[in-house]
Protein backbone atom coordinates (compact mmCIF):
# COMPACT_ATOMS: atom_id res chain seq x y z
CA UNK A 1 0.00 0.00 0.00
CA UNK A 2 1.17 3.49 -0.73
CA UNK A 3 1.14 5.81 1.47
CA UNK A 4 1.76 10.20 1.04
CA UNK A 5 4.35 11.98 2.76
CA UNK A 6 1.20 13.47 4.46
CA UNK A 7 -0.92 10.67 5.21
CA UNK A 8 1.56 9.80 7.18
CA UNK A 9 2.16 13.02 8.95
CA UNK A 10 -1.39 12.73 10.01
CA UNK A 11 -1.49 9.04 11.06
CA UNK A 12 1.12 9.78 13.30
CA UNK A 13 -0.68 12.61 14.30
CA UNK A 14 -3.57 11.13 15.35
CA UNK A 15 -1.38 8.05 16.74
CA UNK A 16 -0.26 10.71 19.13
CA UNK A 17 -3.29 12.27 20.01
CA UNK A 18 -4.63 9.02 20.69
CA UNK A 19 -1.90 8.41 23.17
CA UNK A 20 -2.47 11.48 25.16
CA UNK A 21 -0.90 14.55 23.90
CA UNK A 22 -1.97 17.91 24.59
CA UNK A 23 -3.73 20.00 22.30
CA UNK A 24 -0.35 22.55 23.08
CA UNK A 25 1.70 19.56 21.79
CA UNK A 26 -0.52 18.80 19.00
CA UNK A 27 -0.14 22.80 17.64
CA UNK A 28 3.68 22.05 17.86
CA UNK A 29 3.15 18.99 15.95
CA UNK A 30 1.31 20.84 12.73
CA UNK A 31 4.09 23.77 12.85
CA UNK A 32 6.94 21.41 12.96
CA UNK A 33 5.58 18.69 10.09
CA UNK A 34 4.20 22.15 8.26
CA UNK A 35 7.88 23.55 8.28
CA UNK A 36 10.10 21.54 5.56
CA UNK A 37 13.41 23.71 6.20
CA UNK A 38 13.26 22.45 9.59
CA UNK A 39 14.35 18.94 8.00
CA UNK A 40 17.25 20.31 6.52
CA UNK A 41 18.65 22.25 10.10
CA UNK A 42 17.98 19.35 12.10
CA UNK A 43 19.96 17.65 9.46
CA UNK A 44 22.88 19.42 10.71
CA UNK A 45 24.46 16.98 13.15
CA UNK A 46 23.28 14.78 15.79
CA UNK A 47 25.43 17.42 18.14
CA UNK A 48 21.93 20.04 18.14
CA UNK A 49 20.18 16.61 19.43
CA UNK A 50 22.78 15.15 21.62
CA UNK A 51 22.52 18.41 23.42
CA UNK A 52 18.56 17.61 24.44
CA UNK A 53 19.78 14.82 26.74
CA UNK A 54 17.52 12.06 25.25
CA UNK A 55 18.39 8.56 25.66
CA UNK A 56 21.21 6.97 23.76
CA UNK A 57 19.32 5.88 20.14
CA UNK A 58 16.54 8.55 21.15
CA UNK A 59 18.04 11.55 19.17
CA UNK A 60 18.54 9.46 16.67
CA UNK A 61 15.10 8.28 16.18
CA UNK A 62 13.87 11.94 15.99
CA UNK A 63 16.47 13.21 13.75
CA UNK A 64 15.54 10.25 11.69
CA UNK A 65 11.73 11.43 12.37
CA UNK A 66 12.51 15.17 10.47
CA UNK A 67 15.38 14.29 8.11
CA UNK A 68 13.55 11.29 7.00
CA UNK A 69 10.22 13.45 6.46
CA UNK A 70 8.38 10.23 8.60
CA UNK A 71 9.00 8.09 5.12
CA UNK A 72 9.25 4.61 5.88
CA UNK A 73 12.90 3.58 5.24
CA UNK A 74 12.09 0.27 4.36
CA UNK A 75 9.77 1.56 1.16
CA UNK A 76 12.44 3.51 -0.25
CA UNK A 77 14.69 0.30 -0.85
CA UNK A 78 11.95 -1.79 -3.34
CA UNK A 79 13.47 0.73 -5.79
CA UNK A 80 9.35 1.26 -7.00
CA UNK A 81 8.87 4.78 -6.00
CA UNK A 82 10.90 7.67 -4.90
CA UNK A 83 10.29 9.18 -1.37
CA UNK A 84 12.24 11.64 -1.19
CA UNK A 85 10.74 15.02 -1.53
CA UNK A 86 14.27 16.66 -3.26
CA UNK A 87 14.98 13.80 -5.08
CA UNK A 88 11.12 13.82 -6.01
CA UNK A 89 11.19 17.71 -7.04
CA UNK A 90 14.56 17.88 -8.63
CA UNK A 91 13.55 14.08 -10.84
CA UNK A 92 10.81 15.72 -12.40
CA UNK A 93 12.28 19.38 -12.90
CA UNK A 94 15.33 17.40 -15.35
CA UNK A 95 12.30 15.37 -16.82
CA UNK A 96 14.63 12.21 -15.73
CA UNK A 97 13.24 9.09 -18.09
CA UNK A 98 14.94 5.38 -17.31
CA UNK A 99 17.18 5.92 -14.72
CA UNK A 100 18.42 3.81 -12.11
CA UNK A 101 17.91 5.34 -8.79
CA UNK A 102 21.15 4.00 -5.98
CA UNK A 103 20.47 6.40 -4.01
CA UNK A 104 17.53 9.29 -3.23
CA UNK A 105 19.50 11.40 0.04
CA UNK A 106 22.18 12.45 -1.39
CA UNK A 107 20.57 11.45 -5.03
CA UNK A 108 23.15 9.44 -7.47
CA UNK A 109 21.40 7.39 -9.92
CA UNK A 110 22.65 6.30 -13.69
CA UNK A 111 21.49 5.47 -17.18
CA UNK A 112 21.60 1.96 -18.59
CA UNK A 113 23.91 1.83 -21.37
CA UNK A 114 21.46 0.99 -24.12
CA UNK A 115 19.44 4.51 -23.38
CA UNK A 116 22.87 6.27 -23.64
CA UNK A 117 22.90 6.11 -27.49
CA UNK A 118 22.72 9.96 -27.88
CA UNK A 119 25.61 11.65 -29.26
CA UNK A 120 24.38 15.29 -27.71
CA UNK A 121 23.20 13.61 -24.15
CA UNK A 122 19.90 15.20 -23.28
CA UNK A 123 18.63 16.17 -19.82
CA UNK A 124 16.57 13.14 -19.54
CA UNK A 125 18.88 10.81 -19.38
CA UNK A 126 22.68 13.00 -18.06
CA UNK A 127 23.60 10.70 -14.68
CA UNK A 128 23.26 12.26 -11.50
CA UNK A 129 26.15 12.29 -8.97
CA UNK A 130 25.37 13.91 -5.21
CA UNK A 131 27.56 14.17 -2.31
CA UNK A 132 25.21 16.53 -0.49
CA UNK A 133 22.28 18.24 -0.99
CA UNK A 134 20.25 20.03 -4.15
CA UNK A 135 21.15 23.36 -3.72
CA UNK A 136 17.94 25.71 -2.45
CA UNK A 137 18.15 28.08 -4.58
CA UNK A 138 17.69 25.33 -7.63
CA UNK A 139 15.29 24.68 -6.25
CA UNK A 140 13.77 27.76 -6.47
CA UNK A 141 15.50 28.65 -9.85
CA UNK A 142 16.08 32.04 -8.37
CA UNK A 143 19.31 33.75 -9.61
CA UNK A 144 18.70 36.84 -7.37
CA UNK A 145 21.75 37.55 -5.29
CA UNK A 146 23.81 34.82 -6.76
CA UNK A 147 27.34 35.31 -7.60
CA UNK A 148 30.58 34.06 -8.09
CA UNK A 149 33.31 34.96 -6.55
CA UNK A 150 37.72 34.47 -7.12
CA UNK A 151 39.85 34.75 -4.94
CA UNK A 152 43.05 33.08 -3.12
CA UNK A 153 46.52 33.68 -4.51
CA UNK A 154 44.84 36.70 -7.43
CA UNK A 155 45.87 39.99 -7.51
CA UNK A 156 42.44 41.10 -7.79
CA UNK A 157 39.78 39.51 -5.61
CA UNK A 158 36.72 39.78 -7.84
CA UNK A 159 33.19 38.42 -8.47
CA UNK A 160 30.80 37.92 -11.24
CA UNK A 161 27.00 37.96 -11.38
CA UNK A 162 24.95 35.72 -13.71
CA UNK A 163 24.46 38.31 -15.98
CA UNK A 164 27.99 39.57 -15.83
CA UNK A 165 28.99 35.94 -17.42
CA UNK A 166 25.92 35.62 -19.70
CA UNK A 167 27.16 38.98 -21.39
CA UNK A 168 30.85 37.84 -21.89
CA UNK A 169 32.06 36.09 -25.04
CA UNK A 170 30.74 32.93 -24.46
CA UNK A 171 31.59 29.21 -26.07
CA UNK A 172 29.07 26.06 -26.51
CA UNK A 173 30.64 22.59 -26.66
CA UNK A 174 30.09 18.98 -26.44
CA UNK A 175 31.75 17.77 -23.31
CA UNK A 176 32.09 14.83 -20.86
CA UNK A 177 31.27 14.88 -17.29
CA UNK A 178 32.16 11.24 -16.07
CA UNK A 179 31.72 10.18 -11.87
CA UNK A 180 35.44 9.06 -11.10
CA UNK A 181 33.86 5.76 -9.85
CA UNK A 182 32.11 5.04 -12.97
CA UNK A 183 32.58 0.85 -13.59
CA UNK A 184 32.96 0.20 -9.97
CA UNK A 185 30.40 -2.32 -10.16
CA UNK A 186 32.79 -4.22 -11.96
CA UNK A 187 35.91 -4.07 -9.49
CA UNK A 188 36.45 -7.26 -7.91
CA UNK A 189 36.20 -7.37 -4.30
CA UNK A 190 33.62 -4.42 -4.58
CA UNK A 191 34.79 -1.30 -3.10
CA UNK A 192 32.72 1.15 -0.73
CA UNK A 193 30.54 3.57 -3.20
CA UNK A 194 27.98 3.68 -5.38
CA UNK A 195 28.21 0.46 -8.10
CA UNK A 196 27.95 2.72 -11.14
CA UNK A 197 28.24 0.55 -14.27
CA UNK A 198 28.52 1.89 -17.04
CA UNK A 199 26.45 4.87 -17.55
CA UNK A 200 27.59 7.43 -14.88
CA UNK A 201 28.73 9.80 -17.86
CA UNK A 202 27.08 12.29 -19.77
CA UNK A 203 28.31 14.36 -22.91
CA UNK A 204 25.64 16.98 -23.34
CA UNK A 205 26.35 20.71 -25.03
CA UNK A 206 27.57 23.06 -22.36
CA UNK A 207 27.26 27.16 -22.66
CA UNK A 208 29.13 29.43 -20.51
CA UNK A 209 32.46 31.28 -20.08
CA UNK A 210 36.10 29.57 -20.09
CA UNK A 211 37.62 29.91 -16.78
CA UNK A 212 40.50 31.20 -17.84
CA UNK A 213 38.42 34.75 -18.73
CA UNK A 214 37.68 34.84 -14.48
CA UNK A 215 41.08 33.80 -13.83
CA UNK A 216 42.59 36.63 -16.22
CA UNK A 217 40.37 38.78 -15.03
CA UNK A 218 41.72 38.52 -11.81
CA UNK A 219 45.43 37.87 -12.64
CA UNK A 220 47.05 34.81 -11.07
CA UNK A 221 50.11 35.26 -8.89
CA UNK A 222 52.88 33.55 -9.66
CA UNK A 223 52.15 31.58 -6.58
CA UNK A 224 48.71 30.24 -8.13
CA UNK A 225 49.34 26.12 -8.65
CA UNK A 226 45.54 24.75 -8.14
CA UNK A 227 41.84 26.10 -7.39
CA UNK A 228 39.09 25.03 -4.98
CA UNK A 229 36.06 24.72 -5.50
CA UNK A 230 32.61 25.49 -3.88
CA UNK A 231 28.79 25.58 -4.23
CA UNK A 232 25.68 26.10 -2.65
CA UNK A 233 24.78 22.97 -1.40
CA UNK A 234 23.27 21.79 2.08
CA UNK A 235 25.83 19.36 3.47
CA UNK A 236 24.76 16.37 4.75
CA UNK A 237 25.50 15.72 8.52
CA UNK A 238 28.27 17.81 10.48
CA UNK A 239 31.32 17.94 8.06
CA UNK A 240 33.00 20.16 5.96
CA UNK A 241 31.54 21.54 2.37
CA UNK A 242 32.73 19.24 -0.37
CA UNK A 243 35.36 20.60 -2.26
CA UNK A 244 37.61 19.38 -4.98
CA UNK A 245 40.05 21.36 -6.91
CA UNK A 246 42.35 21.32 -10.25
CA UNK A 247 46.07 21.85 -11.31
CA UNK A 248 46.14 25.56 -12.89
CA UNK A 249 47.45 24.31 -16.28
CA UNK A 250 43.84 22.26 -16.58
CA UNK A 251 41.68 25.20 -15.08
CA UNK A 252 43.51 27.52 -18.25
CA UNK A 253 42.40 24.90 -20.41
CA UNK A 254 40.12 26.43 -22.77
CA UNK A 255 37.24 23.91 -22.69
CA UNK A 256 36.97 24.43 -18.35
CA UNK A 257 33.87 26.29 -18.29
CA UNK A 258 31.72 28.12 -16.12
CA UNK A 259 28.85 26.90 -17.45
CA UNK A 260 24.92 28.15 -17.34
CA UNK A 261 23.59 26.48 -19.68
CA UNK A 262 23.06 22.77 -20.89
CA UNK A 263 21.95 21.90 -24.13
CA UNK A 264 20.82 25.18 -24.39
CA UNK A 265 18.42 25.53 -21.95
CA UNK A 266 19.23 27.01 -17.92
CA UNK A 267 20.82 24.00 -16.31
CA UNK A 268 18.62 22.57 -14.16
CA UNK A 269 18.51 22.23 -10.64
CA UNK A 270 20.21 18.72 -10.05
CA UNK A 271 22.71 19.58 -12.23
CA UNK A 272 23.77 22.57 -10.81
CA UNK A 273 21.76 25.63 -11.30
CA UNK A 274 22.58 28.57 -12.04
CA UNK A 275 26.08 27.91 -12.42
CA UNK A 276 28.51 24.67 -12.35
CA UNK A 277 32.00 24.54 -13.55
CA UNK A 278 32.42 21.66 -16.31
CA UNK A 279 35.70 20.09 -16.24
CA UNK A 280 36.19 17.60 -19.63
CA UNK A 281 37.69 14.04 -19.37
CA UNK A 282 38.76 14.33 -15.24
CA UNK A 283 36.51 12.77 -12.70
CA UNK A 284 32.97 14.80 -12.57
CA UNK A 285 33.66 15.53 -8.58
CA UNK A 286 35.68 18.56 -10.17
CA UNK A 287 33.11 20.07 -12.20
CA UNK A 288 31.39 21.59 -9.26
CA UNK A 289 27.63 22.40 -9.10
CA UNK A 290 26.10 25.32 -7.88
CA UNK A 291 29.77 26.82 -7.95
CA UNK A 292 30.11 30.29 -5.87
CA UNK A 293 33.45 30.54 -5.03
CA UNK A 294 37.19 29.23 -6.21
CA UNK A 295 39.83 29.85 -4.12
CA UNK A 296 43.34 30.09 -5.75
CA UNK A 297 45.73 27.86 -4.10
CA UNK A 298 49.33 27.85 -3.54
CA UNK A 299 49.36 24.35 -3.03
CA UNK A 300 48.03 21.34 -3.97
CA UNK A 301 44.01 22.11 -2.59
CA UNK A 302 43.27 20.17 0.72
CA UNK A 303 39.36 20.58 0.66
CA UNK A 304 36.96 17.44 1.55
CA UNK A 305 37.23 15.18 -1.37
CA UNK A 306 40.75 15.81 -1.63
CA UNK A 307 42.13 14.33 1.15
CA UNK A 308 42.57 10.77 2.60
CA UNK A 309 41.32 7.96 0.14
CA UNK A 310 38.25 9.98 -1.39
CA UNK A 311 39.23 10.46 -5.31
CA UNK A 312 42.55 9.11 -4.62
CA UNK A 313 44.15 6.57 -5.84
CA UNK A 314 46.91 4.67 -4.43
CA UNK A 315 50.83 5.83 -6.74
CA UNK A 316 51.50 2.00 -6.94
CA UNK A 317 49.38 -1.16 -8.17
CA UNK A 318 48.01 -2.69 -4.92
CA UNK A 319 46.69 -6.49 -4.73
CA UNK A 320 42.86 -6.18 -5.01
CA UNK A 321 41.18 -5.59 -1.01
CA UNK A 322 44.43 -3.98 0.11
CA UNK A 323 44.08 -0.81 1.74
CA UNK A 324 47.86 1.02 1.05
CA UNK A 325 49.10 3.73 4.07
CA UNK A 326 47.53 7.27 3.50
CA UNK A 327 50.45 8.76 2.73
CA UNK A 328 50.37 6.32 -0.82
CA UNK A 329 47.45 7.53 -2.17
CA UNK A 330 47.29 10.70 -4.86
CA UNK A 331 44.30 13.01 -6.12
CA UNK A 332 42.68 11.03 -9.03
CA UNK A 333 42.27 13.37 -12.23
CA UNK A 334 42.38 12.42 -15.92
CA UNK A 335 40.31 9.86 -17.16
CA UNK A 336 41.45 6.83 -19.24
CA UNK A 337 40.68 5.76 -22.61
CA UNK A 338 36.96 3.97 -21.98
CA UNK A 339 34.16 2.71 -24.02
CA UNK A 340 30.55 1.63 -24.05
CA UNK A 341 27.97 -0.11 -26.04
CA UNK A 342 24.78 1.59 -26.54
CA UNK A 343 23.35 -0.94 -28.80
CA UNK A 344 22.39 -3.90 -28.86
CA UNK A 345 20.99 -3.58 -24.90
CA UNK A 346 22.20 -6.75 -23.05
CA UNK A 347 20.53 -9.94 -23.30
CA UNK A 348 18.87 -8.72 -26.81
CA UNK A 349 17.92 -11.91 -28.69
CA UNK A 350 18.79 -12.47 -32.32
CA UNK A 351 18.63 -15.36 -34.93
CA UNK A 352 21.66 -17.27 -36.69
CA UNK A 353 23.03 -14.98 -39.75
CA UNK A 354 21.32 -12.22 -38.75
CA UNK A 355 22.62 -8.20 -39.53
CA UNK A 356 23.17 -6.90 -35.55
CA UNK A 357 24.79 -2.77 -35.45
CA UNK A 358 26.52 -2.72 -32.90
CA UNK A 359 27.03 1.06 -31.23
CA UNK A 360 28.56 2.88 -29.13
CA UNK A 361 30.47 5.85 -27.67
CA UNK A 362 34.12 6.24 -26.74
CA UNK A 363 36.38 8.78 -25.14
CA UNK A 364 39.98 9.25 -23.85
CA UNK A 365 40.48 11.65 -21.13
CA UNK A 366 42.92 14.13 -22.11
CA UNK A 367 43.43 12.36 -25.61
CA UNK A 368 41.04 11.61 -27.97
CA UNK A 369 40.10 7.99 -29.16
CA UNK A 370 42.17 6.76 -32.22
CA UNK A 371 40.58 3.29 -32.91
CA UNK A 372 37.55 0.94 -32.11
CA UNK A 373 38.02 -2.52 -31.76
CA UNK A 374 34.76 -5.63 -31.88
CA UNK A 375 35.09 -8.90 -30.37
CA UNK A 376 32.16 -11.70 -30.50
CA UNK A 377 34.72 -14.43 -29.37
CA UNK A 378 35.78 -13.44 -25.67
CA UNK A 379 38.73 -11.22 -26.79
CA UNK A 380 40.29 -14.35 -29.46
CA UNK A 381 39.96 -12.13 -32.48
CA UNK A 382 39.02 -8.50 -32.75
CA UNK A 383 37.68 -6.60 -35.73
CA UNK A 384 37.85 -3.00 -36.04
CA UNK A 385 34.96 -0.69 -35.95
CA UNK A 386 34.37 2.51 -37.77
CA UNK A 387 34.96 5.74 -35.41
CA UNK A 388 33.69 9.35 -35.96
CA UNK A 389 36.02 12.05 -34.98
CA UNK A 390 35.14 14.29 -31.93
CA UNK A 391 32.66 17.10 -32.04
CA UNK A 392 35.15 19.17 -30.12
CA UNK A 393 38.45 17.88 -27.86
CA UNK A 394 37.17 16.23 -25.29
CA UNK A 395 33.92 14.88 -26.59
CA UNK A 396 33.07 11.38 -26.88
CA UNK A 397 33.43 9.73 -30.53
CA UNK A 398 30.88 7.70 -31.84
CA UNK A 399 31.74 4.38 -33.08
CA UNK A 400 29.58 1.50 -34.89
CA UNK A 401 29.82 -1.99 -36.81
CA UNK A 402 27.85 -4.66 -38.29
CA UNK A 403 28.37 -7.99 -37.47
CA UNK A 404 26.32 -11.52 -37.42
CA UNK A 405 26.61 -15.00 -35.98
CA UNK A 406 26.77 -18.26 -37.67
CA UNK A 407 25.99 -20.34 -35.19
CA UNK A 408 23.33 -20.46 -32.11
CA UNK A 409 24.43 -20.11 -28.67
CA UNK A 410 25.18 -17.61 -25.85
CA UNK A 411 27.60 -14.71 -27.18
CA UNK A 412 28.88 -11.64 -25.73
CA UNK A 413 30.13 -8.58 -27.84
CA UNK A 414 32.96 -6.62 -26.47
CA UNK A 415 34.36 -3.35 -27.13
CA UNK A 416 37.81 -1.72 -26.51
CA UNK A 417 39.27 1.45 -27.95
CA UNK A 418 42.20 3.04 -27.92
CA UNK A 419 43.98 6.35 -27.61
CA UNK A 420 46.59 8.40 -30.03
CA UNK A 421 49.29 6.94 -27.43
CA UNK A 422 48.29 2.72 -27.76
CA UNK A 423 46.90 2.83 -24.50
CA UNK A 424 43.63 0.50 -24.91
CA UNK A 425 41.36 -1.06 -22.60
CA UNK A 426 41.73 -3.95 -19.86
CA UNK A 427 39.62 -7.48 -19.98
CA UNK A 428 40.41 -7.43 -15.82
CA UNK A 429 39.88 -4.81 -13.64
CA UNK A 430 42.99 -3.72 -12.04
CA UNK A 431 41.88 -2.76 -7.97
CA UNK A 432 42.05 0.48 -6.30
CA UNK A 433 40.53 1.00 -2.62
CA UNK A 434 37.89 3.14 -3.40
CA UNK A 435 37.19 1.82 -7.07
CA UNK A 436 38.29 5.12 -9.33
CA UNK A 437 39.47 4.83 -12.61
CA UNK A 438 37.69 1.72 -14.14
CA UNK A 439 37.68 1.32 -17.63
CA UNK A 440 37.05 -2.42 -18.22
CA UNK A 441 36.47 -3.74 -21.32
CA UNK A 442 32.50 -3.46 -22.41
CA UNK A 443 30.87 -6.70 -22.74
CA UNK A 444 27.11 -7.08 -23.88
CA UNK A 445 25.88 -10.50 -24.03
CA UNK A 446 23.56 -11.85 -26.42
CA UNK A 447 21.27 -15.08 -27.42
CA UNK A 448 21.53 -16.11 -30.60
CA UNK A 449 18.55 -18.60 -31.85
CA UNK A 450 18.81 -21.30 -34.50
CA UNK B 1 -2.15 8.46 29.16
CA UNK B 2 1.56 7.09 27.93
CA UNK B 3 2.68 4.00 29.53
CA UNK B 4 6.31 5.77 30.52
CA UNK B 5 5.97 9.38 30.99
CA UNK B 6 9.64 11.46 31.22
CA UNK B 7 10.54 11.98 34.76
CA UNK B 8 10.26 15.55 36.56
CA UNK B 9 13.56 16.62 35.60
CA UNK B 10 13.17 15.48 32.14
CA UNK B 11 10.17 17.28 31.73
CA UNK B 12 11.79 20.47 33.23
CA UNK B 13 14.83 20.27 31.10
CA UNK B 14 12.27 20.40 28.13
CA UNK B 15 10.05 22.74 29.61
CA UNK B 16 13.23 24.96 29.60
CA UNK B 17 13.92 24.11 25.94
CA UNK B 18 10.57 24.73 24.79
CA UNK B 19 10.34 21.14 23.06
CA UNK B 20 7.35 18.78 22.52
CA UNK B 21 6.84 16.60 25.09
CA UNK B 22 5.41 14.48 22.93
CA UNK B 23 8.51 13.56 21.48
CA UNK B 24 10.27 11.74 24.03
CA UNK B 25 7.30 9.36 24.96
CA UNK B 26 7.99 5.63 23.76
CA UNK B 27 4.64 5.63 21.99
CA UNK B 28 5.94 8.04 19.40
CA UNK B 29 9.18 6.41 19.17
CA UNK B 30 7.12 3.40 18.64
CA UNK B 31 4.89 4.61 15.96
CA UNK B 32 7.70 6.21 14.29
CA UNK B 33 9.56 2.41 14.22
CA UNK B 34 6.26 0.89 13.28
CA UNK B 35 5.72 3.51 10.16
CA UNK B 36 9.68 2.74 9.27
CA UNK B 37 9.66 -0.93 9.59
CA UNK B 38 5.91 -2.02 8.66
CA UNK B 39 3.46 -1.75 5.69
CA UNK B 40 0.67 0.43 6.83
CA UNK B 41 -2.05 -1.96 7.75
CA UNK B 42 0.69 -4.12 8.89
CA UNK B 43 0.58 -5.89 13.11
CA UNK B 44 1.48 -2.76 15.40
CA UNK B 45 4.16 -3.65 18.14
CA UNK B 46 5.33 -1.85 20.93
CA UNK B 47 9.15 -1.27 20.63
CA UNK B 48 10.78 0.64 22.39
CA UNK B 49 13.96 3.14 21.33
CA UNK B 50 16.59 1.52 23.60
CA UNK B 51 15.54 -2.24 22.65
CA UNK B 52 15.92 -1.43 18.83
CA UNK B 53 17.05 -5.02 16.07
CA UNK B 54 20.48 -4.47 14.95
CA UNK B 55 18.49 -3.64 12.15
CA UNK B 56 16.18 -0.88 13.55
CA UNK B 57 20.00 0.80 14.74
CA UNK B 58 21.12 0.78 10.67
CA UNK B 59 18.10 2.00 9.80
CA UNK B 60 17.52 5.26 12.26
CA UNK B 61 20.92 6.24 12.96
CA UNK B 62 21.89 5.77 9.06
CA UNK B 63 18.94 7.55 7.62
CA UNK B 64 19.29 10.75 9.99
CA UNK B 65 21.31 11.69 7.05
CA UNK B 66 21.01 9.98 4.29
CA UNK B 67 18.62 7.44 2.73
CA UNK B 68 20.06 3.68 3.06
CA UNK B 69 19.67 2.31 -0.37
CA UNK B 70 23.26 2.75 -0.74
CA UNK B 71 24.49 1.44 1.78
CA UNK B 72 22.04 -1.81 1.16
CA UNK B 73 24.15 -2.25 -2.18
CA UNK B 74 27.18 -2.67 -0.36
CA UNK B 75 28.91 -5.88 -0.08
CA UNK B 76 32.06 -5.15 2.01
CA UNK B 77 34.11 -6.77 4.47
CA UNK B 78 33.80 -6.17 8.28
CA UNK B 79 37.22 -4.04 8.18
CA UNK B 80 35.39 -1.89 5.13
CA UNK B 81 32.19 -1.58 7.70
CA UNK B 82 34.20 -0.69 10.32
CA UNK B 83 36.05 2.06 7.64
CA UNK B 84 33.18 2.84 6.68
CA UNK B 85 31.45 3.71 10.18
CA UNK B 86 35.06 5.24 11.10
CA UNK B 87 33.86 7.82 8.37
CA UNK B 88 30.52 8.66 9.50
CA UNK B 89 31.79 9.05 13.02
CA UNK B 90 34.09 11.68 11.26
CA UNK B 91 30.69 13.05 9.62
CA UNK B 92 29.18 13.71 12.44
CA UNK B 93 27.88 10.67 13.62
CA UNK B 94 28.77 11.43 17.08
CA UNK B 95 25.62 10.21 19.28
CA UNK B 96 26.79 6.50 18.74
CA UNK B 97 27.47 3.90 21.83
CA UNK B 98 30.16 1.45 21.15
CA UNK B 99 27.88 -0.87 21.58
CA UNK B 100 25.68 0.23 19.00
CA UNK B 101 28.31 0.66 16.49
CA UNK B 102 29.25 -3.15 17.28
CA UNK B 103 25.60 -4.20 16.14
CA UNK B 104 25.51 -1.66 13.27
CA UNK B 105 28.46 -3.41 12.28
CA UNK B 106 27.80 -7.02 13.01
CA UNK B 107 24.40 -6.27 11.16
CA UNK B 108 26.20 -4.66 7.91
CA UNK B 109 28.47 -7.76 7.55
CA UNK B 110 26.17 -10.14 8.01
CA UNK B 111 23.78 -8.79 5.49
CA UNK B 112 25.38 -6.96 3.62
CA UNK B 113 29.04 -8.47 3.92
CA UNK B 114 30.90 -10.14 0.52
CA UNK B 115 29.42 -13.66 0.79
CA UNK B 116 25.84 -11.71 -0.06
CA UNK B 117 25.29 -12.04 -3.64
CA UNK B 118 25.65 -8.34 -5.56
Amino acid sequence: MKTTDNGTWEWLRSYTRDHGASPQDLEIFDEVSSRRQFFGQVGKGGAALALLGFGAGTEAALQGLFGRGMIPAAWANEGVDITDDEAKKVLADAGKEGLIVYNERPLNAETPAHLMGDAVTPVKRHFIRNNDRVSERALRKDPQGWKLEIEGEVNNKVSFTLDQLQGMNTVTYRLPIECGGNGRAYFDPPPRGNQWKNGAIGNSEWTGVPLRELLNAAGLKSSAVYTGHYGEEPILGDRPPFSRGIPIDKAMEEHTLVAFKMNGEDIPAVHGYPVRLVVPGWYGSTSHKWLNRIVIRDREHDGRGMTGYSYRVPKYPVAPGARPPEEDMVVGGPWRIKSVITGPAADSEFRVGQSIKVTGHAWAGEDSVKEMWVSTDFGLNWTKAKLGSPANKYSWQQWETELSFDGRGYYEIWARGVDTQGNTQPIVQPWNPRGYDGNLVHRIPVMIQA
Amino acid sequence: MWANTPDEETRKMLKRRHLPLWLTTPAVLAAWLVASTVPQGGIITHAHADEMSPKQLFQVHCAACHTIELPMTQRLARHDWEWVLDDMEDYGMTWLTDEQREQIVDYLTENYGRDTPR
